[in-house]
């Protein structure tokens, strides 16, 4: 009896094991091991040295011009592609709802910006954005709303904002399906009370559709939000954050520092900022919009 | 339940454990059965006809040494330093690099690569009198030589479009098309055939890719700016040297085409062999990319030098050209075949396999042995170059492309600052003043090891 029992405790534990240690290997000794490494002054360039330097790594980062470029960048990049996301992906999302057989095939092709890679999207659209070789400043130009091709990656003025166009092209697809999804869950009798009560369309989607699909907005901002953030493939690949740093992210920054400057604890520091970040406009974002929905 | 529970649990270990050993087993077994070595090779950036010349010489190589097999992977120009450095954090390097001089410095700082001549000194020293000493020695860092040269690449060259200069009436006596010699005629030139949105003066790359920068270097080389001071302890990029080459560039750039800033090499000579440019300031490597575009019918230019100051502003004696070797051999510290890998690069070290880059395979590389200059293909493709090496005179004022740890940071930080200048963000003299105080620090920390 004794032995059935503390078998039956060790199962639990068994089963999970191979997660937790997953999950140990994988992300919790990397996070630790760049908390470790942000409090060092590891250069690949003085292989060997290892010293602990406080928060040195830090004042070098916070006090760096660059640095504050770099997150006013992140946060219009972040701001900017979850709004233009969200409101693209529950505009296409409604749209997506309706029943018309076109829409079977629409909601088909809708996926190929998700499924392209990241490498491919952002060799298309450096192309396409090119001042002279790029299709888009020749459709501009032939349509005579530009004299000449503008270097939308190359001018300080545009770059980020061209970048912005390229993610929500990504991800704008993916959440309006999941919008789709949710609406097309909506039970009918509640638009069938509205109309009773005389409703028009507007009235149907701010009163009776959105209030159904908050939770799923909520939960797949917060993702996109992420997502947007952490991307590195787009921004490196169509302009290495250039020109001059304007469309440079926190992410690229770090890549920079770590990968082509061979400061590895500089990386680490910047990489600890990035998830401070992250963690505070994720706690941010669920305290302001999720936790009053719920009381 | 718990019983066949742990039946089940035990049984699957059994399974486990006699898989792994099974595969672990066959694993020796091959190796032992075939006593084969594979050499891991990594090519970085060549067209894709000059890496199928150099995958045919390696099934050569393999005939001849059964006991080896080379596995060749192709990786991107543009993410070389950053897929070594990966590599080696990662303990994943290949045994041998094929990569740019350039990055000899900081990869023996790093303990990335050894010196050839500790492995094998003999064999290394009967390699040297076969190659020109000037290309040699861009192998050769703190007296210890690391690399194995196959050809160099070579800046600044100009490639111009002699079908619109002829059209321009920029001509000479015989009705040639007459390239710019000098700083003021290539204004000049540019300005009157800078036609947009049909053609523009000049094309320029003016991103931070290292192609990029390596162009503007060899500008200021040439007139007589410099990276390090004799001594080679200070920065000195702020120099008049450099100043008056980048003030030159940003003049220059009033002729180009407007996303000058987001042009590549690569798209700036697909711009000009689309003939949407006079002129392309490039390297020696400009006729390698030709194949790769479609060139519009009728289409005729020529590579030349490109155009220097009359007299060079900076304190340091004209640069005719800065050079590099982009494939050489360099073989990696943690290669456990170390003898294997010197039978490879010493197969690469021989005319046999060398001679494709005398023009008859591969166009558009400065070759490194030297009796590939003395040949019948050299003399055919490139009969100036052919007569002033027979005169001495081809390397003379060569100098290797800027190489020192940190190099690559600092090149950034360069490409950064001539776009501040081409962008009007600051002037060329502030612009080159803020980047060497920047560079200054990184080059400290660099020599503290």
């Amino acid at each position: 009896m004794i032995k059935k029992y503390h078998n039956t405790q060790l199962l639990p534990y068994i089963l999970t094991c191979p997660t937790l240690l997953f999950v140990f290997f994988f992300i919790l000794y990397p996070i630790f091991y760049t908390f470790k490494l942000s409090f060092q002054n590891v250069n690949f360039l003085n292989p060997g040295v290892t010293q602990f330097v406080g928060f040195d790594t830090f004042k070098e980062v916070l006090f760096s011009p660059v640095t504050y470029t770099v997150l006013k960048n992140t946060l219009i990049w972040t701001g900017l592609s979850t709004f233009l996301v969200i409101f693209l992906g529950i505009a296409i999302g409604h749209f997506l709802s309706q029943d018309f057989y076109i829409i079977k095939i629409v909601r088909a092709l809708i996926l190929i910006p998700w499924v392209l890679p990241g490498v491919v999207i952002a060799g298309l659209w450096k192309w396409m954005y090119h001042s002279e070789l790029g299709v888009i400043n020749k459709i501009l130009t032939d349509l005579y709303i530009l004299k000449t091709g503008k270097p939308w990656l190359g001018s300080p003025n545009t770059v980020l904002f061209a970048v912005i166009m390229v993610i929500v092209w990504r991800l704008a697809p993916l959440f309006s399906l999941v919008i789709s999804a949710a609406i097309q869950r909506i039970p009918y009798s509640i638009y069938e009370a509205g109309e009773i009560d005389g409703v028009n369309k507007w009235q149907k989607f701010f009163y009776l559709t959105l209030p159904q699909i908050k939770y799923p907005i909520y939960a797949i901002s917060l993702l996109v939000m992420i997502w947007g953030t952490n991307n590195l493939v787009l921004i490196l690949l169509m302009t290495g954050g250039g020109p001059l740093h304007f469309s440079e992210t926190l992410p690229v920054y770090l890549y920079k520092e770590g990968f082509m400057y061979y400061k590895a604890s500089k990386a680490a520091a910047i990489a600890v900022i990035n998830f401070f970040m992250l963690l505070g406009l994720s706690i941010l974002y669920i305290k302001i919009l999720v936790t009053p929905q719920k009381g | 339940m718990n019983v066949s529970y742990r039946k089940i649990i035990k049984k699957s270990m059994k399974i486990g454990i006699i898989i792994l050993l099974s595969l672990f087993m066959i694993e020796i077994g091959c190796d032992s059965f075939a006593k084969q070595v594979t050499l891991r090779v990594w090519k970085f950036g060549s067209p894709s006809f000059e890496r199928d010349y150099m995958k045919s010489r390696n099934k050569v190589f393999e005939e001849r040494n059964p006991d080896i097999r080379i596995e060749w992977v192709y990786q991107v120009w543009g993410t070389k330093r950053k897929k070594v450095l990966s590599a080696f954090a990662a303990g994943n390097l290949p045994d041998v690099l094929l990569i740019d001089g350039q990055s000899i410095p900081e990869f023996a700082t790093m303990g990335i690569i050894i010196p050839l001549d500790e492995i094998n000194p003999e064999l290394v020293k009967s390699w040297k009198p076969r190659f020109v000493p000037e290309i040699w020695n861009l192998g050769v860092w703190k007296d210890k030589v690391y690399a194995m040269s196959t050809y160099v690449d070579m800046a600044p060259m100009m490639v111009y479009n002699t079908k619109m200069f002829v059209e321009a009436g920029i001509v000479d006596e015989n009705g040639k098309a007459k390239p710019p010699l000098t700083w003021e005629e290539i204004l000049r030139v540019a300005k009157k055939l800078h036609s947009p949105p049909k053609h523009f003066g000049v094309i320029i790359a003016a991103t931070t890719g290292t192609n990029d920068v390596n162009i503007f270097e060899g500008v200021a080389y040439a007139n007589g700016g410099r990276w390090l001071d004799e001594k080679e302890e200070n920065i000195v990029i702020n120099g008049p040297g450099t100043v008056d080459a980048l003030d030159f560039w940003v003049k220059l750039s009033k002729y180009a085409e407007p996303g000058l800033v987001e042009t590549n090499f690569r798209q700036a000579a697909q711009l000009f062999f689309q003939a949407k440019g006079s002129m392309y300031l490039c390297m020696s490597w400009a006729p390698i990319l030709e194949a790769q575009f479609e060139i519009p019918e009728g289409f005729e230019y020529k590579l030349t030098a490109a155009p220097k100051r009359k007299k060079p502003s900076g304190r340091f004696p004209r640069a005719s050209s800065i050079m590099t070797p982009t494939t050489a051999f360099m073989v990696t510290s943690t290669s456990k075949f170390k003898k294997q890998t010197m039978k490879y690069v010493d197969f690469w070290a021989q005319y046999e396999q060398q001679k494709g880059w005398d023009g008859s395979v591969i166009m558009g590389r400065i070759p490194a042995m030297k009796v590939s200059f003395e040949s019948e293909s050299f003399r055919r493709y490139y009969p100036d170059l052919a007569d002033l090496y027979k005169l001495g005179k081809l390397f003379e004022g060569s100098l290797s492309m800027p190489a020192f740890p940190g190099i690559t940071e600092a090149e950034d930080k360069l490409g950064l600052a001539i776009q501040e200048a081409l962008l009007k963000i600051k002037s060329p003299q502030q612009a080159l003043d803020d980047l060497q105080k920047a560079v200054q620090k990184i080059y400290n920390e660099a020599r503290k090891r």
